[in-house]
């Protein structure tokens, strides 16, 4: 029977097709990293003497005592194939700067990412996946000085990139007040307030700021007055 | 009520085991898993719309072929509201997986545009604009461009199956991979099964009769190689014809009588493949996909001293004789036919054939032009008003324009059953 033959070859080809999708899924399945994430030890790293330059001008403060502004920041080639001499979140790091003063730490790797786009978004996965805590370049300073710690990053693959968490492996901010910051090109916060959770959850994390890069790079002014508007509403 | 509601949760509910599956599989924050799936569920609902387009007659006589291209219509659009949000709140980091993943999106959107204004009826049955410019078009476009523009949905299918297996986050899941690539393959395995090897099954006959009724008017009979019970009064059929002279595409028509074995339908020439209906020899091999059609359904369901008013326009008296055929005597009914032409009325003697056969159960009227409100007001009984079934047939504009008479002079819209011939 002619139906019959077809009905035949369909089945042939559908279960052939399978094969091929099932051996291409098992050739990409990878195991997925374990969540094991929390500060190395109580007072960690570098302590003492690697306050940054700019001395503490801080105003009073919701959180009392010191106000430190840490972030990461990309410069370079972007989302969308768009270059910036300053990355979007440090645009906002410094309107938070300038609206609230305290210290600012950049923090910057110990081997620069690579300039392209691609190949940062490809080493970044690696080190997610495989849980890689790459090296900060340079003195980091005291947390312990502060109460209240801004914590500025850039979504990479859904949370903070890597080197933000090694950040927060060397500093136990539990019992600080945490406030974040992000921009990302559509992740919203993705899973990072998880992820600041699990590093800290004894710390005060308050109602951050989140906005997308190129909405940051396109309308500096526009930005500040939202970062404004926003630090106005936690009583700054 | 409740079918369509079944019906409708069903479709709405399809993406529900693989979003579940990919959410028991993924770690992320709530919301990054809602982002994601988002274009699972889009893409869903592609797939769900897909399976309704093969257009199953279990599935017609329970709920009807109008409501399932509905659905089909509203899923593809649904889908494309879900995929925007996917795609506006979502980042990729492939390049190539995003790319992919935008022109499946604008193609489908592409496709959807097109479909809503020239393949259903939507626009075209009540805008003149609309209507005038897909009238033009199809004067353009063959019939047969017109749907495998449509098939591009397919393609924007592949394209998104491509686009998740491009992506590193979801493609590590093996289990969920695994659901998706046999839903994707049992859906497209559905699709082809239906395309080439369900019209094997269909029901085959030879024409037996092909003439005029008027100049642009055709009534053909084809004599079925076996007769089917599950013929019933009112129902239509998919017709192709092989042979050379007309395009090979399979178009709805109505059977006008209720014979089982030989299968009678009124053909009006305005498209390509209906001109080309006078070049069918007699002796031509034909392919029947149905029986499709619930008025006999709801006949059937209708207590017996309930009157039934049959409400024609044009050729859409063709269905209303086959429910005649199969009613008359046994229900009281009435035939109200609104013809163009003094010489479009040719079934003139057939009606009053039944008139003379049931003389206080079937009365018929025939007038040409269109029913007005007030015609319709003084040809129905308050009787009829109160608690007849009425079902009209006709052109679009002309079933909708008699619905909406109807109902302002008081008959419920569920009493109101109707087909609409566009196509
Ligand atoms: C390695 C890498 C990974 C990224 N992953 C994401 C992501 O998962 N979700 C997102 O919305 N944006 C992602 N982005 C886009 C960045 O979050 C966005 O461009 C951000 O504004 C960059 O900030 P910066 O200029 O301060 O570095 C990624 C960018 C890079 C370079």
């Amino acid at each position: 029977m002619r139906g019959r033959r077809k009905f035949g070859v369909l089945v042939g080809v559908l279960a052939v097709v399978f094969a091929v999708l099932t051996s291409i899924n098992i050739g990409q399945a990878r195991s997925v990293r374990p969540a094991e994430r929390g500060p190395i030890a109580a007072h960690s790293a570098a302590s003492g003497s690697g306050a940054p330059a700019s001395a503490s001008r801080s105003s009073g403060t919701p959180g009392g005592g010191g106000v430190l502004i840490v972030y990461f920041s990309r410069s370079g080639s972007h989302y969308g194939g768009r270059n910036f001499k300053v990355g979007n979140t440090a645009h906002v790091a410094q309107f938070i700067h300038q609206r609230v003063g305290g210290d600012l730490y950049q923090i910057v790797p110990a081997v620069p990412y690579p300039e392209d786009y691609d190949q940062t978004v490809e080493q970044a996965r690696k080190e997610q996946e495989d849980g890689v805590h790459p090296k900060i370049a340079g003195e980091q300073p005291d947390t312990d000085r502060y109460s209240t710690i801004f914590l500025g990053y850039p979504i990479w693959w859904g949370e903070q990139p890597m080197i933000v968490q090694t950040f927060m492996q060397d500093h136990n901010l539990n019992g600080k007040t945490v406030i974040p910051f992000t921009t990302d090109e559509g992740s919203g916060w993705g899973n990072s307030l998880d992820v600041l959770k699990q590093y800290y959850p004894q710390a005060r994390i308050l109602d951050g700021f989140e906005k997308r890069g190129n909405d940051v790079a396109d309308d500096l002014d526009g930005t500040q007055r939202q970062v404004n508007d926003w630090l106005e509403g936690l009583g700054y | 009520m409740t079918r369509s509601l079944l019906f409708y949760a069903a479709a709405l509910l399809f993406p529900l085991p693989l979003v579940a599956i990919l959410n028991t599989q993924l770690t992320d924050a709530a919301r990054v898993r809602m982002v994601i799936s988002l274009g699972l569920i889009a893409y869903c609902w592609w797939l769900a719309a897909i399976l309704l387009s093969v257009r199953p007659t279990w599935l017609d006589r329970w709920v009807g072929l109008p409501q399932i291209y509905a659905l089909h219509g509203s899923l593809g659009i649904a889908a494309l509201v879900v995929a925007y949000l996917h795609i506006d709140n979502n980042y990729a980091h492939n390049m190539l997986a995003r790319d992919v993943g935008n022109w499946a999106f604008y193609l489908s959107l592409g496709v959807a545009a097109y479909s809503i204004l020239f393949m259903s009826g939507w626009l075209a049955d009540r805008l003149l604009l609309v209507a005038r410019i897909k009238r033009g078009l199809e004067r353009l476009l063959d019939h047969r461009i017109a749907v495998w523009l449509h098939r591009l949905n397919l393609v924007a299918v592949a394209l998104i199956a491509v686009h998740v297996h491009l992506i590193v986050q979801i493609n590590r899941h093996l289990v969920f991979m695994i659901a998706f690539d046999l839903v994707t393959l049992a859906v497209l395995g559905v699709y082809a099964w239906k395309k080439w090897i369900a019209p094997d099954s269909f029901l085959t006959g030879t024409v037996r009769e092909n003439r005029a009724l008027n100049a642009s008017t055709r009534q053909v009979a084809i004599a079925l190689d076996e007769p089917s019970s599950r013929i019933r009064p009112g129902d239509f059929f998919f017709l192709r014809f092989e042979t050379d002279g007309i395009p090979r595409e399979r178009h709805p028509f109505s059977l006008t009588g209720d014979d089982q074995g030989l299968a009678t339908f009124t053909i009006r020439q305005i498209g390509d493949f209906t001109r080309a209906v006078p070049q069918v020899p007699v002796g031509t091999r034909s392919r029947l996909e149905g029986p499709f059609g619930r008025f006999d359904g709801i006949l059937k369901e209708t207590p017996a001293q309930i009157p039934l008013v049959f409400i024609g326009m044009g050729a859409g008296v063709a269905p209303l004789l086959s429910l005649a055929a199969g009613y008359a005597g046994d229900r009281a009914i009435t035939l109200l036919w609104s013809v163009h032409r003094d010489d479009d009325a040719y079934y003139r003697s057939l009606i009053e054939d039944f008139e003379n056969a049931n003389p206080d159960r079937f009365d018929a009227h025939i007038q040409v032009g269109r029913f007005t409100r007030d015609r319709l007001a003084a040809l129905l009984s308050a009787e009829q008003i109160g608690k007849a079934q009425f079902v009209v047939v006709g052109p679009a504009q002309a079933v909708l324009a008699a619905q909406r008479h109807l109902r302002r002079l008081g008959v419920s819209h569920r009493r109101i059953h109707h087909e609409r011939l566009t196509m």
